[in-house]
């Protein structure tokens, strides 16, 4: 169930951007911060791993499955399934309240109905991040906080076995990025999932298992277990 | 069904711009349609029952106001004609005639006062009941008998023209025998009698009792040779019956008593180019007029009038439509980061452009059935709306 | 296109209903297919149009058999078989009174003393009364028995005979031929009644009802008309008023045959009686049979 990452090499074309990365590999259950300069590549090593982006070489493998060899439609069904994604700015719908937008990845999900019982294990996921009662809410009614939550639970309904977080914390207040993170953090370990987060709060480093620098990783410079 | 879902959340959030815009997009759709529809079914109606009483004859005066009356009893004037007219036609050899007489009302309904022939010509038929018999008996269009509840066995009472004129017209009360079917015509807005029974509305005709028997000694003002005259306090029966019917009479000749208009039936083309050309060349003390003709001027002016509203509202419509795109513009600018979230998340393609195609197809498909709604109802209201206006 | 579709759906609907609707409205005017008539008022129009007429068109008199046509007012059922006749046949001289307190179709009715307008007989000294002062009066009214009168008679008759044929184009030499033998006929009264004329025109006539009008003037016979009912035995006062005019020539007119004990008292004061009956309603022999016997009993007078 581990995440794989062999030799991968991307560049956007024509931009003079170049991301070559020899080996990664990350545990079900471990939580791993991803570090670096801005503009080394973080951001798009996690759209590489998520399927957004494909990389011009190398192998992505996830519970050994090589996303690599999927084509984008394929990729994409598997993201909305097995992945879950979190991003700097919530990117909630402030269409839906709290229920739908924590239900939103399953509506889009091929095979995936809305029944009671699915409803029932959102529920419980929100109770866990704390939003029991905020079920009903619309989402501009919740604090940032709150918000980054319920972007938590839209990426850990579907039980994926990798959590992409980009910045989970950027905007969120100092007492809340360490709840939340936390939180976070706890429920992936719990439940065997990989988390791999993006971030430059160095703060907040030591809640995780593992620290990874983007830049030891590029060029053969370093070779993670 | 989720995609569905998630668009109509979309559209429960942002209802206010929605129902606005759809809003502005039925009313312009609507308007110029409306308006084109109720004047050329306004135009047909007002066409078709002019083609159907091609000639008039009435007072001089307005043939506006004369073909107006005659088509629709309703008249701003009280000019009549002497019904010496009905004979004088009919003696020229070229036509019948048939008399008109629409002064009077019963609330908002005209009570016309015409001949049996009236009913053949313009093609009447009873749903109930028979035809009016002796004075004194109603006959109910059928929008009169539906909007009144009215029928067999009821009465209608003629509406007093004053308040102040005790002694002038005063109500009958008059049985409805007969019921007729819809004609789809003004003619099921009207109440028909015989025209006799108008002039007893009028006060021409009246029955009371007998003044030459001895009860009566309170009511004779004085006696002069074999004529009795007799002062006010004869009590005149506002009802004819079967009983009283031999009381009524009239006091002076039929001829001279007055009509409205008269309907010339001529028998043939020939006939009613010669009648036409009697009327207008020889006679000046009534007026001949041609029912399309005086119609076709008045709609002259109406599409004249419709013709600038709707280059008015069509300017107005491509306004609207700018707006409405740019509108719908702005709207998927501002959803890009939804466009955005969504495909990193995993949404398909299709899946992204049916939710953002959502606002403008609920908008354009409420606005069309609205418009349709609109435009249907209009045409059934519309056209009684736009009559009223026109002959008020 | 698609705008309009409702709306042609909505008028095939309308389309539908309107002939349902026709199938179940009656025409206003009824017509009875069954059998086409016409109305005649009066015995001796009854008689002219069943003498002009074969018996595919019938001709009805809605006048009950004891009621004096004159004074007969129609019931709402006798208007609207009025309403169904193809023609009404008048009298004219304000004969039928009820005309101006019904509905009936115009163009259906003929006037048949019409023609002879200026002919009629204006009558004095009738009851008429007005309201107020300055109030128009009630007319007095005309003599209506034209047809006593055989020239007026003819009138009437050649009168029926256009009217018909106007309403049946193709009867046209049928009518023609019957009125030949008609107008005939009425001559023959005419003479008759012109014989008799001669015999008695010395004679003091006195006329038991005042509908002799036209007779008097046609014939030169004038009376003295009273009220008189043929079975209805007069009071001494109405006695008195005709034994002050007692005299050898007095010949007494009735208009039916009186009772036993009227004609017996005349005889006693020895005035002599004639029936003259103007056979104003259908009876058992026809008009002219009628007539016929008037003008017999008539020349058996001196």
């Amino acid at each position: 169930m581990a995440l794989e990452l062999e030799g991968v090499g991307f560049s956007y074309h024509g931009q003079g951007f170049a991301l070559s990365l020899r080996r990664l590999a990350i545990q079900p259950g471990e939580s791993v911060a991803l570090v670096g300069p801005s503009g080394c590549g973080k951001t798009t090593l996690l759209n590489l791993i998520a399927g957004i982006l494909s990389p011009g070489q190398g192998r992505i493998c996830l519970a050994g499955l090589d996303l690599t060899a999927m084509g984008t439609r394929q990729r994409r069904r598997h993201r909305l399934s097995a992945m879950g994604m979190i991003f700097q700015s919530f990117e909630l719908l402030d269409y839906l309240d709290v229920r739908d937008n924590v239900l939103l990845q399953a509506r889009l999900a091929p095979g995936i109905k809305i029944t009671a019982q699915l409803e029932q294990h959102a529920r419980g996921v929100a109770d866990e991040l704390g939003l029991a009662d905020k079920w009903n809410r619309p989402i501009t009614a919740l604090s940032q906080g709150e918000r980054q939550r319920v972007a938590a639970c839209r990426a850990l309904l579907l039980d994926p076995r990798l959590v992409l977080a980009d910045e989970p914390t950027g905007n969120l207040d100092p007492e809340n990025k360490q709840a939340v993170l936390d939180q976070l953090i706890a429920l992936c370990s719990r439940d065997k999932r990989i988390l791999l987060t993006v971030t430059h709060d160095h703060t907040l480093l030591p809640s995780f298992d593992r620290v990874l620098d983007m830049t030891e990783l590029l060029d053969d410079r370093q070779e993670v277990p | 069904m989720d995609l569905l879902y998630l668009s109509l959340q979309y559209v429960r959030h942002h209802r206010l711009k929605l129902v606005v815009l759809i809003f502005t997009i039925t009313l312009v759709s609507w308007l110029p349609i409306a308006i084109q529809s109720i004047v050329d079914q306004t135009a047909e109606q007002l066409l078709d029952r002019a083609d159907s009483t091609p000639l008039v004859i009435g007072a001089p005066g307005s043939p506006l106001e004369l073909s107006l009356g005659s088509l629709y009893f309703r008249s701003k004037t009280s000019s009549t004609i002497p019904y010496s007219e009905v004979a004088t036609l009919e003696q020229t050899g070229f036509s019948r005639a048939i008399p008109l007489y629409y002064r009077f009302r019963v609330q908002d309904y005209p009570v016309v006062g015409t001949s049996l022939d009236y009913f053949d010509y313009r093609d009447l038929h009873l749903a109930q009941g028979r035809p009016v018999a002796i004075l004194g008996e109603a006959v109910l269009g059928s929008g009169v008998a539906k909007a009144s509840g009215l029928g067999i066995g009821d009465h209608v009472i003629t509406s007093p023209e004053s308040v102040f004129d005790l002694a002038g017209v005063y109500p009958l009360r008059m049985p409805v025998v007969g019921v007729l079917s819809p004609s789809f015509s003004p003619d099921d807005d009207a109440i028909f009698v015989d025209v006799k029974t108008s002039w007893v509305i009028q006060g021409l005709g009246h029955g009371h009792q007998e003044l030459n028997r001895r009860e009566a000694i309170g009511q004779i003002l004085k006696r002069e040779g074999d004529n009795i005259v007799a002062n006010a306090s004869v009590r005149q029966f506002n009802e004819i019956t079967v009983d009283n019917l031999d009381s009524f009479h009239f006091h002076g000749k039929n001829a001279n008593n007055p009509i409205s208009a008269i309907i010339p039936v001529p028998w043939d083309d020939k006939s009613s180019a010669l009648l036409l050309g009697h009327y207008l060349e020889e006679r000046s003390d009534v007026q001949i007029v041609r029912s399309r003709r005086v119609v076709t001027e008045l709609l002259d002016t109406v599409f004249t009038v419709r013709d600038y509203i709707v280059v008015g509202i069509a300017l107005v419509a491509a306004a609207t439509a700018v707006v409405a795109v740019l509108v719908f513009y702005l709207s998927l600018r501002l959803r890009q980061g939804e466009r955005y979230t969504l495909s990193r998340i995993g949404a398909s393609g299709v899946q992204i452009q049916t939710l953002m195609a959502t606002e403008i197809i609920a908008v354009l498909l409420v606005s069309a059935l609205l418009c349709t709604a609109l435009v249907l109802i209009t045409r059934h209201y519309g056209i009684i709306l736009m009559q009223q206006l026109l002959l008020s | 296109m698609l705008c309009r579709l409702p709306s042609l759906l909505a008028f095939f609907i309308f389309a539908g209903l309107l002939t349902a609707c026709d199938e179940q409205s009656a025409p206003l005017q009824r017509v009875d297919k069954s059998e086409t008539f016409v109305i005649a008022v009066n015995g001796p129009l009854h008689y002219f149009a069943t003498r002009l007429l074969d018996n595919d068109i019938k001709v009805r008199m809605l006048v009950p058999a004891d009621t004096d046509p004159a004074q007969w007012q129609p019931s709402v059922e006798d208007v609207l078989q009025l309403q169904q006749a193809e023609l009404i046949l008048l009298n004219g001289a304000g004969y039928s009174s009820w005309l101006n307190k019904v509905s009936v179709i115009d163009s259906r009715l003929v006037l048949t003393s019409g023609a002879a307008r200026d002919e009629w007989i204006e009558l004095e000294g009738q009851l008429s009364h007005s309201h107020g002062p300055d109030g128009e009066h009630a007319h007095g009214g005309y003599a209506f028995t034209t047809w006593m009168d055989m020239n007026l008679a003819q009138i009437q008759a050649t009168a029926v005979a256009k009217a018909l044929r106007a309403r049946w184009p193709e009867k046209q030499a049928l009518i023609d031929g019957k009125l030949v033998a008609l107008l005939a006929d009425i001559a023959d009264l005419d003479n008759g009644y012109m014989a008799a004329a001669t015999r008695i025109q010395n004679r003091q006539l006195v006329y038991s009802h005042p509908v002799y009008q036209y007779f008097e003037r046609r014939y030169e016979l004038p009376g003295l008309s009273l009220h008189w009912e043929p079975d209805l035995m007069p009071g001494d006062a109405q006695w008195s008023e005709l034994q002050r005019l007692t005299s050898e020539d007095i010949l007494f007119i009735w208009e039916a045959e009186p009772a036993v004990e009227i004609t017996g008292r005349m005889s006693a004061l020895g005035i002599e009686w004639v029936v003259l009956d103007p056979a104003a309603n259908l009876a058992e022999n026809d008009w002219l049979a009628v007539q016929k016997k008037n003008v017999a009993r008539l020349q058996q007078r001196e």
